[in-house]
């Protein structure tokens, strides 16, 4: 049988073209961070799901966390000449995610703090930095990222420049500026630290006063961003499903060519670029999901702690209020969770 | 004389008796585990089967994106279910030449750990797999 | 019976009774179990800190992380609660279904098919506080560790 219709198997000069870039983006190398010291008995939860004692020499790669306890602290480099501090109490991941038809590595830390120096020889392969609830682009910087136990988020700028970016507004800080941003929300006002000196513990007890304050609406905040990373995956896993569709009409259309050269092409030039969208759309619905849920688990699962202990003789009216909002919003992440997350990712 | 001859060969059936213990022995420690080639032919045949979930025990979990491909990352590459190694060369990086249905898929795969010794199993796992079929090089995970 | 085949009939009996006690894990026995509760009710946090396994299950909560588990003892006490007049209603080991009674969650499901111990029991326990059930395994020396908690039972 021969070819009946050639547009018909072909998508558009312009589909194709921007299927071809972001697949070359796939290509682009990613960095590794390398542990160069280390104090106490910090943890290396593996990609796959094991957990080891983390090790001089010990390389990080996508999907690789770091978890340090009360007496830990964890050095890293990464590349030529870049540092990042993993403090005491942390838990730091790196993933990978694709923007823009670029493939880009994403430093979070879910829980703790971590502070970065990136060196702007480093050049254009600076990654994207923040927590579980909101990530920030850096060029040359010397930052500190804290994350709060009740999902909130700040960024303490050293030198150099950071773009925070969260419920769409952005806040650009340079030298000695901070913001912070809570859960689900925008960024506050940017503020001096000259004169201030901020530690994550000290930081964070504030948080857990605040979230103490009103937990119900400290809960909504976590929700927001919950809901946020819900409709991220649930979009990039439709964009997984129309690309498949195209990619497999594709891959069917293969056999409909009688000429040996002419499928071979087909399938090499034509196919293979859709097969690589879709691969991309899987994956970035993956880091959607997977952010959610580190979200839903350093965040969300240390508020519940938080009330659960303090209320376990007494409940309150506002511990039942919070334990009912709370079961409903673990039911919205548990109804998407099996579709998108696998046993190991738990 | 009788006597002599008899002993001798004794002691060369010890020899021979000894020479085969220790090959048996030597043969029941050499090394196991699969050999690249052993990896990427289990790696077709679980595409092929559709049984995805055996995949991530032979990658190599340092890989980028390894916790992010799942089932539906494989079947967007590796759409079909008849696929056939039609050649295999090299050890690391091994070379597979695929067909699936009326198509060929080149493909290269390289692998992190070792060969194995009397002591320890081989410890290959797949750290990368690249299509080299096209005009460009696709990376299909890494 | 002829003196000699008594003597290999109390020794089959005594092996016999020797092997079922070994059978029965460190977190499956009623007075290791008790001896746990009694430390986690008694004995400082670093020591209790030992005795609980991470990742710990809160109800449906996963908690990884030592500044939570530390958090959550602390908290405890805080508010003077401990596994008070404990008494074990029912022990057993884990099984498949176990998970349910924490939460019928991905989570649940996952935690108690990857985190538990080879030897996990499930003690259903009463006190001044309420009926808890818990989830041991492992141990140290000769006491069992917690890895999870869930209650009081409601109702």
């Amino acid at each position: 049988m021969g070819i009946t219709n050639r547009s018909h198997r072909t998508p558009s000069a312009l589909v194709l073209a921007a299927l071809l870039m972001s697949w070359s983006a796939a290509t682009a190398l990613a960095q590794d961070a390398t542990v160069v010291y280390l104090e106490g008995e910090p943890e290396l939860r593996e990609a796959q799901g094991t957990t080891n004692w983390l090790d001089f020499g010990m390389s990080l790669r996508a999907g690789d966390s770091v978890v340090t306890g009360g007496r830990d602290f964890v050095e890293m480099e990464y590349g030529d000449a870049s540092t990042i501090e993993v403090q005491p109490d942390t838990v730091f991941t790196i993933r990978e995610v694709e923007r823009g038809g670029e493939r880009r590595t994403v430093m979070s830390n879910s829980a703790g703090a971590v502070k970065y120096r990136f060196n702007r020889l480093t050049g254009r392969h600076e990654p994207d930095i923040g927590t579980s609830s909101v990530v920030a682009g850096v060029r040359g910087t010397e930052v500190a990222v804290y994350a709060g136990g009740e999902g909130s988020s700040l960024f303490v700028v050293e030198s150099g420049e950071v773009e925070v970016t969260a419920a769409g507004r952005t806040v650009s800080l340079t030298q000695d500026e901070a913001v912070e941003v809570p859960a689900g929300g925008p960024p506050g006002e940017k503020y001096s630290v000259i004169g201030r000196e901020i530690n994550h513990s000290d930081w964070n007890a504030n948080r857990l006063d605040v979230f103490l304050e009103d937990p119900v609406e400290a809960l909504e905040g976590v929700a927001a961003r919950l809901e946020e990373y819900a409709v991220d995956a649930a979009e990039w896993y439709r964009n997984y499903l129309d690309a498949k569709e195209v990619s497999d009409a594709a891959f069917a259309q293969i056999g409909e060519i009688d000429d040996d050269e002419e499928r071979q092409e087909y399938r090499n030039e034509t196919w293979r670029p859709l097969a690589g969208q879709t691969g991309n759309a899987v994956l970035n619905y993956r880091y959607h999901a997977l952010s959610a849920l580190s979200l839903r688990r350093h965040a969300l699962g240390s508020m519940y702690m938080e009330m659960k202990t303090r209320n376990i003789l007494n409940p309150s009216d506002e511990y039942k209020e919070f334990r009912d909002r709370f079961a409903e919003i673990v039911d919205a992440f548990d109804s998407q969770a099996d579709r998108y997350l696998e046993d190991t990712d738990i | 004389m009788s006597m002599k001859r008899t002993s001798i060969s004794i002691v060369a059936l010890l020899k021979v008796l000894g020479v085969v213990a220790v090959a048996l022995a030597l043969a029941a420690c050499s090394p196991g585990g699969d050999s690249p080639q052993d990896l990427v032919k289990a790696f077709f045949r679980d595409i092929d089967n559709g049984t995805y979930s055996n995949i991530k025990s032979y990658l190599d979990s340092g890989a980028d994106n390894y916790n992010q491909v799942n089932d539906d990352y494989w079947t967007s590459q590796f759409p079909g279910n008849s696929y056939e190694i039609t050649s295999l060369s090299g050890s690391d990086p091994v070379d597979a030449e695929v067909t699936e249905g009326s198509t060929t898929g080149s493909y290269r795969f390289e692998f992190s750990g070792s060969e194995g010794n009397i002591f320890n199993d081989s410890d290959y796992k797949i750290k990368k797999i690249t299509e080299t079929s096209g005009s460009s090089d696709s990376i299909i995970f890494q | 019976m002829k003196r000699p085949l008594r003597i290999i009939a109390t020794a089959m009996l005594v092996a016999l009774f020797a092997a079922s006690c070994a059978t029965v894990p460190v977190s499956q026995r009623d007075n290791r179990v008790e001896a746990l509760l009694t430390e986690l009710n008694t004995t400082d946090i670093t020591r209790v800190m030992e005795l609980s396994a991470r990742p710990f299950l809160l109800d449906g909560e996963i908690l990884t992380q030592e500044r939570d588990l530390r958090a959550m003892w602390l908290n405890l006490r805080d508010v003077g609660f401990t596994f008070q007049s404990a008494t074990i209603e029912e022990l057993g080991p884990v099984d498949d279904t176990t998970y349910r009674q924490f939460g019928d969650t991905m989570d649940v499901r996952v935690w108690f098919d990857r985190y538990t111990a080879k030897d996990a029991g499930l003690a259903r326990v009463s006190t001044t506080h309420g009926t808890f059930l818990i989830v041991t395994g492992d141990r140290q020396w000769r006491t069992p560790r917690i890895f999870g908690f869930t209650g009081p039972e409601e109702g």
